[in-house]
């Protein structure tokens, strides 16, 4: 089978095909582009600029299957590549049960972290349904909160364990 | 950066290739390389698609792909039972999960930062590295991948981490002390591996990193312990030996602590190990 390649198109862009939340989609990215900027580009703004270094987690996709940090990957590495955002999960009017955990159980302060937390959440609980503290808290160490002290975020993944499991 | 080019290689023999042209990049796991790539790289060569994420083991080696993440290796059954599970341990002290899930254990030893944790597991194990370059395939030590005129991802491509089977019994000891857990840096890092024969140092390596690029073995301390029963004069003489040994790179106050701590983690470790025996 053929490698795949891009090329820079007239606008100075690569055109990528990748599936967003479930549906197949093309964008074009500039070179220089991060994968969360070219997000954010597509309108896609729940996934937050934080550090812009890796460390934060806001910016947090899930990325053929696994989470991983958007900022420092480039936006023409989703080329063909499954990415589920925040968006993906659930809305205002139709929230996740790993959403509602996270509201009923007061999780949420400035909620600016709350994007990247319920992604790794996500991705965490597709893995393991029932995961236990110690679980929780390496699978959420890189998502950062400088609200709150972590506890209402690790009782609200216990939750959503819970609810899914219904 | 400038590039214009990416290319999604699924051969070694292809992606080869392409690293040689002229201002290529290879970016393996993104984890670091993306926001690096130097000002006049034209052609990005992407690793995802190569198959080198197997972890597996042969009669000799655990052998690492270096398309493997260290969430792999976390994962992996194998880095968790042998070598004391040491590899498994390291792997979850790699920075946080959603950078695990992108880092790769090749691109971790392909570039020398004082704060990558393979160096300092192929330091502590005198691992191989299984290298491709346009000439063949050849294995060499892990550190003869540095400083030489060729460059990993330009002119070979590591292919394979090998980690020696016969140290898969040894005592292991891993601890990354750092400000919070999750963070990629750290004021010292250890790998300690200790073979006993009735109750006597037959084999030891005391490795330590976040100290410079390249991780430091105690060599002095290692010599002096070589035959030698773990009693209280002898580790005490260890420590301090690895606490100079650190001291004899660079000198300043933040050093005068990591050389505190490397002694104190090495009579940590070596106390234990003959408590245990």
């Amino acid at each position: 089978m053929k490698s795949e390649n891009l090329t820079l198109n007239k606008n100075g862009k690569f055109e990528i095909n990748f599936t967003l939340n479930g549906k197949e989609i093309s964008a074009q990215v500039k070179p220089k582009e991060t994968l969360l900027e070219a997000l954010r580009a597509l309108g896609y703004k729940g996934t937050k600029k934080g550090c812009d270094t890796g460390d934060c987690g806001s910016c947090a996709v899930i990325f053929n299957g696994k989470p991983k940090v958007s900022c420092l990957m480039p936006a023409f590495a989703a080329h063909k590549a499954e990415i589920i955002t925040i968006e993906g999960i659930g809305s205002v009017s139709k929230p996740h049960p790993i959403q509602e955990a996270f509201v009923e159980a007061g999780a949420v302060q400035c909620g600016y972290c709350i994007p990247g937390m319920i992604i790794s959440t996500k991705a965490l609980l597709d893995k393991n349904p029932n995961p236990s503290e110690e679980e929780i808290k390496h699978s959420l160490d890189g998502n950062l909160c400088r609200c709150t002290g972590y506890v209402k975020q690790i009782e609200a993944v216990k939750l959503a364990a819970k609810k899914l499991a219904k | 950066m400038n590039i214009k080019q990416v290319y999604f290689p699924k051969t070694l023999k292809e992606a080869l290739s392409l690293t040689k042209k002229k201002n290529s990049v290879f970016i393996a796991g993104s984890s670091y390389s993306f926001k690096n790539i130097p000002s006049q790289a034209e052609i990005a060569v992407m690793g995802s698609n190569l198959p080198l994420t197997y972890i597996k083991k042969d009669s000799k080696n655990l052998i690492l792909g270096a398309g493997a993440t260290f969430a792999d290796m976390e994962e992996n059954k194998i880095c968790k039972t042998l070598f004391g599970g040491v590899l498994a341990k390291a792997a979850s002290a790699c920075s946080s999960q959603l950078i695990r899930n992108m880092a790769t254990v090749g691109g971790n030893l392909a570039h020398p930062n004082a704060f990558n944790l393979m160096p300092l597991l192929c330091s502590c194990m005198d691992a191989k590295v299984k290298i491709m370059s346009s000439s063949g395939t050849k294995t060499v030590l892990w550190k003869e991948i540095y400083g030489g005129k060729y460059k990993a991802g330009k002119d070979f491509l590591i292919t394979e981490i090998l980690f020696p089977l016969s140290y898969s019994k040894n005592i292991f000891y891993f601890e990354k002390v750092s400000k919070i857990k999750s963070s990629w840096d750290s004021y010292i890092t250890v790998c300690f591996s200790l073979e006993l024969k009735k109750s006597a140092v037959k084999n030891i390596s005391l490795a330590f990193s976040a100290l410079r690029a390249i991780p430091i073995r105690a060599l002095e301390a290692e010599k002096k312990l070589i035959g030698k029963t773990l009693d209280s004069q002898t580790i005490s003489e260890a420590a301090d030996l690895c606490a100079q040994e650190i001291l004899s790179v660079h000198k300043g106050s933040s050093w005068e602590y990591k050389a505190k701590l490397a002694g104190n983690l090495t009579s940590y470790f070596l106390s234990t190990a003959a408590e245990a025996k």
